[in-house]
């Protein structure tokens, strides 16, 4: 059964609000967008989202995205490569769009919950990123869906479409979710 | 006469020749090519039996094939063996848009022989591929 799910959502919705309460208590806050970006490059929707989700750049730092861009023949086990012009037009636009240059509120929870050069492979090894997910990809976890991988996000969070990974409506099984609380 | 009919026989079959080369999808290019770099008559009982040879891969010890993502029946749509993420039909008969780019079918010949086999393919291998999956 698909619902809707308050829980992690409703968290970091207060968090935000204590954020924007401090502004009037002149603790430094800043103005963050909850939305994170949502690729329109042609060429990097077209070579890497043929094969999995074209993940925002802004989930990784630019370290991060050179580091990936740069051994394309051995992508996580698995041949990506492409015509070196194109794949130095996606890692540019990677480059140009990363966490680290960021400014809505995922991307900075993402850099602050990485220490100072660390360049993460995958999205899935941010801590943050980790953290949140570490439910579902918990052994334990009977719910649904099961992922082995989190390389679709939109499974779980269906507004992901508008760069929506905050939104209260995502899908997961409710039952499970219950138990697991 | 019967010369003056001929002469418009063999027009007509110049131009046929000519028109059908421009017509020439990017599978004939690359057949042609394939067989200049040494491959011979291709056919589609080869391609088969490529698409179902079984490899185990030496690091991760999984047993890899074409079909393990774009499953035995061309027509029908695939799944990528890691992502999940659904790949469409191979079969141009029902995706016209397989086989209709050379680069295309070059960049991922390259990529999948590499994951499936551990190595890139022969031309033969390649263009036995090519002409099955044309049959679809």
């Amino acid at each position: 059964m698909r619902t809707r799910i308050h829980g992690i959502a409703g968290l970091t919705l207060a968090a935000g609000a204590v954020c924007l309460g401090g502004a009037t208590l002149s603790v430094p806050t800043y103005a963050a967008s909850a939305r994170v970006l949502v690729p329109t490059d042609s060429a990097y929707l077209k070579e890497c989202g043929a094969c999995h989700m074209a993940f925002s750049p802004e989930l990784l730092p630019a370290s991060s995205w050179r580091a990936v861009m740069g051994r394309l023949d051995d992508h996580f086990g698995e041949s990506a490569k492409v015509d070196a012009s194109v794949q130095r037009g996606i890692t540019d636009y990677l480059v140009a769009n990363a966490a680290d240059r960021a400014t809505n509120e995922q991307s900075r929870a993402i850099m602050g919950s990485l220490s100072t050069n660390e360049s993460p492979l995958r999205i899935t090894q941010v801590p943050y990123i980790a953290g949140l997910h570490a439910a579902v990809l918990d052994p334990i976890w009977n719910g649904t869906p099961r992922p082995k991988t989190l390389t679709e996000c939109g499974v779980c969070h269906i507004k992901v479409q508008s760069g929506d990974y905050k939104s209260k409506d995502f899908s997961v099984n409710d039952e499970a979710f219950r138990w697991k609380k | 006469m019967a010369t003056g009919r001929g002469i418009v026989v063999a027009v007509a079959f110049a131009l046929l020749g000519v028109g059908g080369r421009a017509c020439a999808g990017p599978v004939d290019d690359l057949l042609q090519q394939f067989q200049a770099q040494g491959a011979s008559h291709f056919t589609v009982a080869a391609g088969e039996a490529l698409w179902e040879r079984s490899v185990t891969d030496p690091k991760t010890g999984e047993v890899r094939r074409c079909a393990l993502c774009h499953t035995t029946d061309l027509r029908k749509v695939g799944k990528h063996a890691t992502t999940g993420k659904a790949i469409e039909p191979m079969a141009p008969s029902v995706n016209p848009k397989r086989l209709a780019d050379k680069e295309k079918i070059e960049k991922w010949l390259e990529r999948n022989c590499k994951w499936t086999l551990g190595r890139v393919c022969t031309p033969q291998e390649k263009g036995d591929a090519l002409t099955m999956i044309g049959s679809r």
